[in-house]
């Protein structure tokens, strides 16, 4: 990922959560959305380092516990589930403009994936 | 209901108390460090930080507490002035860089030098190039590394790597929290030991001893 901008994508991530539920404006205001931007830095930041350890765990077990933080805010699983997928389109559409495939965006794009899955099976279980 | 005694001086150190907290300790039946450690100091902190995860107190309280905690251990388990320093083993303690999660290799200095070494404790986030130098001019025979947090945990391989190739050949020993719930061997490869607990510090002390008596007779 030669040019790989985190801020960029983390800004159209952050759009594309506002632009589905427009009603967290008015749940969370605009502190909600510095803290939304400040969470998938995070989010980035995690994919990053379970990257460089090879080791998708690392990314799965922080979004189990990211998980149980945001349940005690009101924030359903659901929501950090479209976060993720949000992120995956975001990646995707950055891979297209790039003319190799880039390695770390579909590493990135499976540690995603399987945090998802999991996600899935414990709202599944509830 | 009944709290138990680490929930007394986890709070303690939430409130900020020095004096209640110190008091508290020296009142315990067994004064072992190793006990304090284990059974007192480090659920404390867990409870603390935990509390911290619930959003039930605030970063502030959080470091309050740190503070509080790091004061006491500097206060009850201080080195005494008068001890030579000669024919001591030597041992020397740090946190990887951005590690600020400092309390539990603190604990294990305070080990060490309970059981006669000379150690020197670096504290938090020490960049490997200085923790490098220092290792370089010192020549410990032991090197103790510290990582809690995940996001610190790519540099692991660079400081054992580096670290464990000086010319004495020091023993690299590998803990802190991510130790418990993970396999960090791909990140040592062989070239350190990891500590996943106090108990296994004192386990591994008690060999190496051994060992060196063993080699002398």
């Amino acid at each position: 990922m030669t040019e790989f901008n985190i801020d960029v994508m983390v800004e159209r991530v952050t759009e594309k959560i506002y632009q589905k539920d427009p009603t967290l404006v008015e749940r969370y205001g605009d502190k909600g959305r510095a803290k939304c931007i400040e969470d998938n830095q995070h989010h980035f930041k995690h994919l990053e380092t379970a990257y460089e350890l090879n080791n998708g765990a690392f990314f799965i077990d922080y979004a189990i516990w990211l998980d149980g933080i945001l349940q005690k805010f009101g924030m359903s699983t659901e929501l950090l589930m479209d976060n993720f997928d949000f992120i995956i389109e975001v990646l995707l559409e950055e891979q297209k403009k790039e003319e190799r495939e880039n390695t770390r965006v579909s590493v990135y794009v499976e540690y995603l994936q399987q945090a998802i899955a999991v996600l899935q099976t414990k709202v599944a279980s509830h | 209901m009944a709290i138990s005694a680490a929930e007394k001086l986890a709070r303690l150190f939430l409130e900020g108390n020095h004096a209640e907290a110190l008091r508290f300790i020296k009142q315990q039946p067994d004064q072992n460090r190793m006990v304090l450690f284990r059974d007192l100091f480090t659920p404390a902190m867990y409870m603390i930080g935990d509390l911290w995860e619930n959003n039930e107190i605030s970063v502030a309280d959080e470091h309050l507490a740190t503070g509080v905690c790091d004061f006491v251990l500097s206060r009850l388990f201080q080195v005494s002035s008068d001890e030579t320093t000669r024919n001591k083993k030597k041992a020397m303690f740090l946190c990887l860089q951005g590690e600020q999660h400092y309390l539990g290799i603190k604990m294990i200095n305070s080990i060490f030098e309970e059981k006669g070494w000379e150690t020197k404790y670096y504290g938090a986030s020490l960049p490997l190039e200085y923790a490098l130098k220092s290792a370089l001019q010192w020549k410990p025979e032991v090197i103790g590394l510290s990582v809690s947090i995940v996001y610190n945990l790519p540099v692991l391989k660079n400081y054992v790597r580096a670290l464990a190739a000086l010319p004495n050949k020091p023993d690299i020993l590998v803990g802190g929290r991510l130790t418990e719930k993970y396999d960090l061997e791909p990140y040592v490869n062989n070239q350190g030991i990891i500590i996943r607990n106090l108990q296994q510090v004192e386990k591994w002390l008690d060999e190496y001893t051994e060992e060196r008596i063993n080699a002398y007779k």
